[in-house]
């Protein structure tokens, strides 16, 4: 119960940007490339803040990263808060800066969005299922004897707090990183008033708050025993932001000109209709025979390779001598197997698929026909998604279907929870390559442009997962986990150096690197001349 | 934006598309009327295939906004979409699908009911001569039948407007007499927008021209007043075989008429210029009675559409 509570609110707070931004849409039409620009701007922002504040910890004006131990509290506070405001809103002025062209209030927004949406995808979002799923595994284990040092302990101990009251813990973060956003919002629209009026006053002001802001948040956090208290402090000073903000509503273009917008009605039987052309076309053009012929060997052989390798191996005569030291296979061999041969047989597979989605139409011209028609750009980049995650979908259910039976006739039965848990891990990555292959796809002005988008953008996924700190969080992560299933199996849990091992944080990223590769495909594809 | 209140089907207002330093079209205003037959004419590269993107909402403007019966077709609104039907030049659709399904997508696109989608799905295979072939797939179709069943689809829904873009370029002279004839059939229901090249398809069916040269518009008049306009003052005689002997002197009498700028013989006709022709028009046919010349042919010179497009286009 605790895990769907933790999945649904990871889900809630990775949309909620998207719903915002979705809503902002209708209402005063801004790009989902400035949305991107806030995401970029975040990141940018953080790429200085994140060393800056190590460095302030260094030389002593700040205390240890984790610890607010040292140093007075105010002073943390304020340095904490100026850093922090100086390296985002400073962000955010070098983004509208480049942006080089005076924006609607309503782009403003839009940037807003992204900025705080992102942090409350990855702040909120998969830092929670991270922390949350560690620790509920913990607490499976008997965490007090595997040796952890004192102050680990400590931390987790204080930590377990949270799983034992999870539901208002995951209440909390949904509600602190709701306000964090209408926060960041505000301060983006300052900065974009300090460009608009050409006022510089504005974005010294959005500094100043951004520190006021963090600073309540720190005093709060170490003053305050409630954490209901805590997020009505922050409440407080996100406040009176608010209300300036929504007293500028009035602002957006399209209120005041009545521009109309197609509604969700008007724009549903051409979504319907061309998600149902992209089932068809997935049955029509043998994608699907294809697709699931890929499946099926992979997870027929899985099983088979597992069991029939070492007799294999035994029979070899230079082997013989050897014969005593290969093991003996099992159902986790075979589950191992099956969660190689997947990742390796899946993955050209669904660049080969995908990557003409979008490139392809665009090239022959149907997509000019098709848009043409009342099918929204969204709507014709999101379909393709979607028929994409159903193969993918059919797939992964149809290949494990034939490994749960082989490995059932052929060893014994694989546990049902793990084996789905797996399985899970191994569809959540591969949709996160569906998603980057369908934004090559999108960028690309050919379908051989595409191809080569696309397999550049898999190729820095998997690269991406041996960036030291990062790796982990890469799609690289599910597989590892998922690898690390396998051998367990006779355990409670797979266990790596004692630790119950997970990686709730890249199943949490994987929802995430999704939507924001759908948000840049549907950006880019509304900018683009069909 | 949605236009208060608009007599025009489509109404352009500064529509301009600059590809980096190539200005394609150049502060379009165009206003057409309901009903009409629109003839938008010019030379390959004048900017009528972006002015067609630019409505249909595949580029986005440089500058300034087009509306279709008064909903704004510039601003991504995929409302808009609903009122018009859309030829491309080079139709292309998805080969594994069979006229039925393509049509049927449309409808559904359209958010047509059922049985209105396929009473009008039999009523464009009709229409469009692709009854027989209606279950071969696409992907065997000659130009022309991609052609047919572009027009098809563009007219499924029954748009107000009908936005085509050289419509006849892939047919043979059949199938163009075919198409041109079924859409001379839409004048007053819908309104053609129809952009061409070839000069004779648009004087047989247009009631209005619009002419487009490097991204600007020359010139948006009714037909008959474009002819009229670019008539030249002159008349072609040509005389009975009995009467060829006195051209030369015919031809010198009448360059002493008043009313008379110029008037030349070569052989069998007479071609005379004149001043003034409502005078010519009561003076001249008395004239030749008078000189007993019998006629076998008199005609007000009036130059082809082909002739002024050339003229204006130079």
């Amino acid at each position: 119960m605790i895990i769907i509570a933790l999945t649904i609110t990871v889900l809630i707070l990775i949309a909620l940007p998207v719903v915002a931004a979705t809503c902002l849409r209708r209402r005063a039409w801004s790009s989902w490339l400035l949305f991107l620009v806030g995401v970029a701007t975040f990141a940018g922002s953080q790429a200085v803040h994140i060393p800056l504040n190590n460095w302030l910890a260094d030389i002593g004006l700040l205390p240890p990263a984790g610890s607010l131990e040292g140093p007075p509290l105010w002073r943390t506070a304020l340095i904490l808060g100026l850093t922090a405001g100086l390296c985002e809103e400073l962000a955010r002025a070098a983004g509208l800066a480049l942006l080089r062209r005076r924006l609607p209030l309503q782009d403003a927004l839009m940037l807003g969005l992204g900025h705080g949406g992102i942090e409350a995808m990855f702040v909120g979002g998969v830092a929670l299922a991270g922390s949350m799923a560690t620790l509920l595994a913990l607490r499976a284990a008997d965490w007090q004897t595997l040796g952890l040092p004192a102050d680990v302990l400590a931390q987790i101990t204080a930590q377990m707090a949270n799983v034992e009251q999870p539901y208002s813990t995951l209440a909390l973060a949904t509600v602190e990183r709701c306000i964090a956003m209408a926060l960041h919002v505000t301060f983006s629209v300052m900065v974009w008033r300090a460009f608009e009026r050409r006022n510089v006053g504005w974005l010294v002001l959005a500094i100043a708050y951004h520190t006021l802001a963090d600073m309540v948040a720190v005093y709060a956090g170490q003053l305050l025993a409630s954490r209901w208290l805590m997020e009505l402090a922050f409440l407080a000073v996100a406040l009176p932001g608010i209300l300036w903000l929504w007293s500028q509503r009035h602002g957006l273009t399209g209120t005041t000109e009545s521009r109309r917008r197609p509604t969700w009605r008007s724009q549903w039987p051409a979504v319907a209709a061309s998600l149902r052309k992209e089932l068809l076309q997935v049955v029509r053009t043998r994608h699907l025979l294809i697709a699931m012929a890929l499946f099926l060997f992979v997870g027929i052989s899985s099983p088979l390779l597992a069991y029939f390798t070492p007799l294999i191996l035994s029979r070899i005569e230079e082997m013989k001598p050897f014969a005593d030291l290969i093991p003996e296979p099992s159902a986790a061999d075979a589950m191992v197997q099956y969660v190689k041969n997947l990742t390796q047989f899946l993955l050209p597979g669904v660049v080969l698929l995908g990557m003409g989605a979008v490139a392809a139409e665009k090239e022959r011209g149907t997509a000019a026909m098709a848009l043409s028609k009342p099918v929204p750009r969204w709507g014709f980049v999101l379909t393709k998604m979607a028929a994409q995650a159903l193969l993918l979908t059919a797939g992964t259910l149809a290949a494990a279907l034939c490994a749960y039976l082989y490995t059932l006739v052929l060893f014994e039965p694989l546990p049902l929870g793990p084996f789905a848990l797996v399985n899970l891990l191994l569809w959540a990555w591969l949709l996160v390559y569906a998603a980057a292959t369908l934004l090559g796809s999108t960028l690309g002005k050919s379908a051989g442009g595409a191809a080569g988008i696309a397999v550049g953008l898999c190729g820095a996924l998997l690269l991406a997962s041996y960036i030291p700190r990062v790796g982990p969080l890469a799609p690289g992560g599910l597989v590892a986990w998922a690898s690390a299933i396998g051998p367990g199996l006779k355990g409670v849990a797979p266990l790596i150096e004692g630790v119950p091992f997970t990686n709730a944080a890249a199943l949490g990223i994987a929802p995430v690197l999704v939507v924001l590769m759908l948000v840049g495909a549907v950006g880019a594809l509304e900018a683009q001349e069909i | 934006m949605a236009e208060q209140s608009t007599p025009w089907a489509i109404r352009t207002e500064g529509l301009t598309k600059r590809y980096g330093d190539v200005l394609a079209l150049d502060h379009l205003d165009l206003h057409v009327a309901p009903g009409s037959v629109f003839g938008f004419l010019g030379r390959n590269g004048a900017g009528k295939t972006t002015t067609m993107r630019l409505l249909a909402g595949l580029a986005h403007p440089t500058e300034g906004r087009a509306w279709i019966m008064g909903a704004e077709a510039t601003d991504g609104d995929t409302d808009a979409r609903r009122l018009f039907g859309y030829l491309p030049q080079n139709p292309a659709f998805y080969k594994w699908m069979t006229p039925i399904e393509l049509l049927d997508y449309v409808g559904r696109a359209y958010g047509l009911a059922e049985d209105l989608r396929r009473r009008r799905i039999q009523e464009m295979l009709a229409l469009v001569g692709l009854e027989e072939a209606a279950k071969r797939r696409i992907g065997g179709f000659s130009g022309g039948m991609m052609q047919r069943l572009g027009i098809a689809q563009a007219l499924i829904h029954e748009p107000s407007v009908l936005l085509l873009d050289e419509p006849t370029s892939a047919l043979d002279p059949a199938g163009r007499y075919e198409v041109l004839a079924m859409l001379a059939e839409l004048r007053g229901r819908v309104t053609v927008f129809f952009s061409s090249h070839i000069i004779a398809d648009v004087d047989r069916i247009c009631d209005t021209i619009g002419v487009l040269h490097r991204g600007r518009l020359l010139q948006v008049t009714p037909r008959e007043e474009l002819l009229a306009q670019y008539a030249v003052n002159a008349v072609a005689l040509t005389l009975d075989k009995g009467a060829t002997a006195a051209g030369a002197e015919l031809a010198a009498l009448l360059s002493e008429q008043p009313w008379v700028a110029d008037a030349a013989w070569d052989a069998h006709t007479l071609r005379v210029t004149v001043h003034d022709v409502a005078v010519a028009q009561r003076e001249l046919l008395p004239l030749l009675a008078g000189q007993g010349v019998a006629l076998q042919r008199l005609e007000w010179v009036r130059p082809s559409l082909e002739e002024i497009f050339l003229e204006m286009s130079a």
